[in-house]
């Protein structure tokens, strides 16, 4: 019934959950003392013939009763709600937080939509457990006692009805949950199959269209439609049911109780007044097992989403602890028999590889996809920690150092890079207003990569706006933004994954020349995918399913003479 | 909006009867409670003073009528009510779909991206409550009141106004001025949406960016504080409309407390018999109870418009006129002249003043480096978007005029974009051709060496393909596109970047077959890959929306200076 690890989210608000469930109580003591004023105000009109000065001070009550009772409704709304919130904040914080716990690597291996989604849907949903379902389990059963506290000594066998009746609709809420379910599971797949047609059909729209078979869909989303509306009529017609029964069982008790209190009335042997006012009670004493019904589902899907919440709260950092060891300049990278394995993988991605980069040199990695060239380049940036072997910064190992501090020296043209709203001028500086220095360098550096110029198309150049709503880049722009943020930033290691999608002539030339100037005074780490960025680096390494397979000079491994021999023999060097 | 709410009641025109009578349902549902207390409070008042149980039975009888009817009503209230709002939600989506079609893909510019019409989805759904929450509570409620001022006005008739005015005020009033002050905030809340939307996965995929350059820590910051925003936004919208409903609610207390006030006078005269006090006080209590889901109904309207109004763009544009004559194309010629292109807008040209010439039979390689216009050209050769200017024929026939059956006769394209819809792989490529038989089916899969992957499942052809065929990779679905291609069996085939994800030596083997199987036919290949189309007998080179080279390979290497060369050199550098 209730999920532990939300419960301890709950404990810690306790002053708000207590408020709730205070003001809630506070709010049914109102309603016992507003419906006796009304009772007494038609026993007064009814029976003992009152005047209107006789029951002025009755109406006051039930005014004052009821004003009592609406504000600690309102402020039980409050503070359920504010309960909620504070929950729901503090989770999502707790989520942007954890994003950042995590390695570029583990966040990759995450569904592309699956965080964005619990962030908002996932725990929208625990609003209404919060301030809703959680609550309402405690109102369900104090507010029904508290009625029968005050309805057993006036009227007792209205009281044992009461009492016997409310047990039946948490009853029925579980045995026909569980008698209709499997009905309703059977349904719900006909049915996603169904309400996801549409969207089908529009998303393919203009594949349709281009096969010619668009106008034929009309007829099908008419008939589909129509078969749609039958399948939920059926689903519902058992969903119903619960929600029939349950309702039976109030409007039943109540009329039960009316007839029985009718009865006494004529026997003699009960008070019009009490009569009365037990009856104005009944709906409002089963009222809060019938919200809990309500509830009941925003329950159940809370604690659903709770749970892929949790898993994702959870997943261990693969840096737990960081190391102490810092330096101000990283001189050397060396692999020493290093092997990773992925969590869950039946083979190392990376197998046995030992190499050094040291300062002032540079190193390429090539090979097909797949063969571990990213992982290696993970490692070396320290987003990866080594199964077995190590990664040596300056001799220390990687895990020892403070990883803040090795990033410190470290920066890379990457394939994903980050680009965040604000000019292209900022993105080079990587923050929003830069100093008129910062962006009199930023500008120099532009030009000097040819920036400048391919942006000339557009009207604003450097202050063009991107991200949200802004400009969007091509692929060519991008990469040459990435590298002049690059050149921007001073640093002793430069990774590289070389672009060569959709590119254009222009951009494609600006990026080959400027790979000397971003090599120059900095170890360069890169994946490459042209034979001009060979031939620029110290060291070559090729690799195939995870370990090095051969490794030289450009002269060594592809120059004059020598066969490519992991190029498949598309082209000739 | 006038307009939006007139045609959101068009949209209701055909189902007058049901909406009335759904409404009816919802009426009955609250009476039935309303008789239930009603009748139990006159029964208390009725035993209090007649001894006698045998005259009481009729309203014993009465207090378990209501009690029983009250749920069965409900039950039929919500079943039926929900089988009204699918059938009118049926009909809208056809009826919408029958309004879009002809406007796919060039006469709604903005929504050029395929996938982008499913954001209509959403509209559509949001209209489903149209009915059951917008329409049929304010009908029931009101149909509520007519009954109650009509038992009224047998006992106390100055209510009938007294409760006019409460649940005027408390249904409409409240809800209504709640409304005007939440818009802002919805606004508000969309924009923070789309904010997150776009920082939450740069924020997620930039990660290692934001490492090494030393950014995490303010952009966590900056993006928590936004995600804090938008958690406390959240609240007090929701706040403001439990409120409200708390209000309503206590407006309907107030209301029978009034009654009873206004009643004390006709007791004191005799006018109203003293045993009928309870029942009314309890009637007009009652009678709230559709009322009191009216602030939803407000905000339910509110939205139904704004989807009404995103969905009626579909209903006022017409297509993109269709340009030339009428005419059957004769043979499979095809031939540009001074064509532009700008995809119906303002402001850049895709494709300036073109000139190109295709024979009938012809292979051709149409090559250029991203943003050079060869896959504009290409959307407007497969016929699917209007040209801006100039002439384009098929075989004589201008291509913008060709019914469409015959345009699919004629031409078919693909490109990396290609949908597979919720169904079996043999339905899919069905699509190209609905009597395509098994065998012809095997044999295109086997052109593009999809056969062996199809077999090795569990269905063969009748596996079931799920979220734009998921479960294959993008290289399986691209060949299936191709598959599909093949079977449309046409004269004219283009490839638009068709065999990008494939790695390059199963391009090569699959582009040889098609080049075989294309004998007689015209076959367009548009690449940015060379290396693929060299064996093509023919090529254009496209850049800044022309073609400024064109030519035999040979020819084209020959060019001192040339573009074509210029690109080949960059390919030959890559690996």
């Amino acid at each position: 019934m209730i999920d532990k690890k939300l419960a301890a989210e709950m404990r810690r608000q306790k002053g708000l959950f207590v408020l709730t469930i205070l003001t809630a109580l506070g709010s049914a003591a109102a309603i016992l003392w507003q419906t006796w004023s009304v009772a007494v105000i038609v026993d007064g009109l009814f029976l003992q013939k009152a005047s209107a000065e006789m029951l002025k001070p009755a109406f006051v009550t039930a005014l004052v009763a009821l004003g009592v009772r609406i504000g600690l409704d309102l402020l039980e709304e409050w503070s359920a709600l504010r309960l909620a919130t504070v929950i729901q904040g503090d989770l999502r914080s707790r989520l942007v937080a954890h994003v950042g716990r995590l390695s570029p690597v583990q966040l990759e291996g995450m569904e592309k939509g699956g965080l964005l989604h619990l962030l908002y849907d996932g725990i929208d949903t625990l609003e209404s457990y919060f301030s809703g379902y959680l609550p309402q389990l405690y109102k369900a059963v104090f507010i029904p006692v508290l009625f029968l506290v005050v309805i057993f000594p006036r009227d007792a066998l209205s009281a044992v009805i009461m009492l016997i009746t409310i047990p039946l609709i948490p009853m029925f809420m579980v045995l026909i949950g569980k008698w209709t379910k499997r009905e309703s599971v059977r349904q719900w797949i006909v049915l996603t199959k169904f309400s996801a047609f549409l969207q089908d059909v529009l998303e393919g729209l203009v594949t349709l269209k281009s096969l010619g078979r668009s106008k034929k869909q009309s007829e099908k989303i008419g008939e589909i439609s129509e078969a749609y509306r039958r399948a939920t009529f059926q689903v519902q017609k058992w969903a119903f049911i619960s929600s029939l029964a349950l309702e039976l069982v109030a409007t039943i008790s109540i009329a039960m109780v009316a007839v029985g209190l009718g009865l006494r009335l004529c026997e003699g042997r009960l008070d019009f007044l009490i009569g009365f006012y037990i009856l104005l009670l009944a709906p409002e004493y089963y009222q809060p097992m019938r919200t809990l019904g309500q509830f009941f589902h925003a329950g159940i899907n809370a604690q659903e989403a709770s749970k892929s919440l949790y898993a994702f709260l959870e997943t261990p950092s693969w840096r737990e602890v960081d190391g102490e060891f810092a330096a101000s300049t990283v001189q050397s990278i060396r692999f020493d028999h290093v092997c990773y394995r992925y969590p869950g993988a039946s083979e190392d991605a990376v197998k046995d590889v030992s190499l050094t980069l040291k300062a002032g040199q540079s190193l390429a990695l090539i090979g097909e996809s797949g063969s571990g060239k990213t992982t290696l380049m993970m490692l070396a940036m320290g987003f990866l920690s080594p199964t077995s072997g190590t990664v040596y910064v300056n001799d220390v190992p990687l895990d020892n150092w403070q990883l803040a501090a090795y990033h410190g020296r470290v920066n890379a043209v990457l394939q994903r890079p980050y680009i965040f709203q604000g000019t292209v001028l900022e993105n080079i500086v990587f923050h929003t207003a830069p100093s008129p220095e910062e962006a009199a360098r930023a500008q120099r550096i532009a030009e000097t990569v040819g920036l400048t110029h391919l942006l000339r198309t557009l009207p604003t150049g450097l202050e063009t706006r991107l991200g949200q709503g802004g400009q969007k880049l091509s692929g060519g722009q991008t990469a040459l933004l990435m590298t002049a943020r690059a050149l921007y930033t001073d640093s002793d290691v430069l990774f590289l994954d070389e672009m060569t999608d959709n590119l254009d002539l222009e951009s494609e030339r600006a990026l080959v020349d400027n790979l000397s100037q971003l090599m120059q005074d900095r170890m360069a780490w890169i994946i490459a995918h042209r034979l001009q960025t060979l031939r620029q680096v110290d060291h070559i390494y090729q690799m195939a399913e995870g370990r090095v397979v051969a490794s030289g000079s450009y002269a060594e491994l592809v120059g004059e003479g020598q066969q490519m021999k992991w190029k498949g023999g598309a082209i000739d060097a | 909006m006038r307009e939006t709410g007139k045609w959101l009641l068009a949209l209701l025109r055909p189902y007058r009867g049901a909406v009335f009578a759904g409404s009816l349902l919802v009426a009955l549902t609250v009476l039935g409670n309303a008789g239930l207390l009603a009748t139990s409070g006159l029964l208390l008042s009725k035993a209090a003073l007649e001894p006698e149980v045998l005259l009481l039975m009729p309203l014993i009888t009465g207090v378990r009528f209501f009690g029983i009817g009250r749920a069965l009503m409900r039950y039929a209230e919500r079943l039926i009510n929900h089988s009204i709002a699918f059938r009118i939600l049926g009909h809208l989506r056809k009826d919408f779909y029958d309004h879009l079609e002809p406007l796919v893909p060039d006469a709604l510019p903005r929504y050029s991206q395929g996938k982008l019409y499913n954001q209509f989805v959403s509209d559509i759904n949001v209209l489903q409550y149209f009915y059951l929450k917008a329409v049929s509570v304010p009908l029931g409620s009101l149909m509520v009141y007519l009954v109650c001022a009509l038992f009224l006005a047998f006992y106390v008739p100055v209510l009938i106004p007294v409760l006019l005015l409460g649940h005027l005020v408390a249904g409409l009033v409240v809800p209504g001025l709640s409304l005007s002050g939440g818009r802002a905030q919805k606004y508000q809340l969309a924009d923070l949406q789309t904010q997150i939307s776009e920082q939450f996965p740069e924020y997620k995929s930039g990660m290692a960016d934001l490492r090494l350059f030393g950014k995490l820590a303010d952009v966590q910051q900056a993006l928590k504080a936004q995600v804090e925003q938008l958690t406390w936004l959240a609240y007090r919208m929701s706040l403001r409309k439990r409120l409200i409903s708390r209000l309503v609610f206590a407006l309907s207390h107030l209301s029978m407390l009034l009654a009873l006030w206004l009643m004390m006078p006709s007791v004191t005269s005799g006018a109203l018999p003293g045993v009928d006090v309870a029942m009314i006080g309890l009637l007009v209590l009652a009678s709230y109870e559709a009322v009191l889901q009216m602030p939803e109904a407000v905000l339910q309207m509110d939205e139904s418009l704004a989807a009404a109004s995103a969905l009626r763009e579909v209903y006022t544009k017409t297509p993109y006129p269709r340009s030339g004559v009428q005419a059957q194309p004769k043979g499979a010629e095809l031939v540009c002249r001074d064509v532009d292109f700008h995809y119906h807008q303002a402001g850049r040209r895709f494709i300036e003043h073109l000139d190109l010439t295709i024979p009938e039979g012809a292979h051709v390689a149409l090559v250029g480096e991203s943003g050079s216009g060869k896959s504009s050209l290409a959307k407007i050769l497969s016929g699917l978007w209007q040209i801006d200017g100039g002439s384009l024929t098929v075989g004589g026939a201008e291509l913008g005029a060709l019914d469409e059956g015959t345009l699919h006769e004629m031409i078919a394209s693909v490109d990396q974009d290609s949908y597979f819809f919720h169904a079996t792989i043999r339905e899919n490529l069905q699509l190209a051709r609905a009597d395509a038989t098994d065998e012809a089916i095997w044999q295109a899969l086997a052109m593009v060496e999809m056969d062996g992957v199809v077999k090795g499942l569990a269905q063969g052809l009748d596996t079931v393909m799920t979220e734009n065929g998921a479960d294959f990779s993008g290289g399986q679905r691209q060949r299936l596109a191709i598959a599909r291609v093949i079977l449309q069996d046409t004269p004219v085939v283009i490839l638009d970047e068709a065999l990008q994800k494939l790695d390059k030596k199963m391009a090569q083997r699959i582009f040889a077959r098609l080049e075989n199987w294309a004998q007689g036919r015209t076959l367009i290949v548009i690449s940015h890959s060379l290396l693929l189309v060299e064996a093509l007998s023919f090529t254009y080179v496209m850049a800044y929306g022309r073609i400024i080279e064109k030519g035999s390979r040979q020819a084209l290497l020959a060019l001192p200076d040339g573009h074509y060369r210029a690109l080949y050199e960059i390919e030959r550098g890559q690996f």
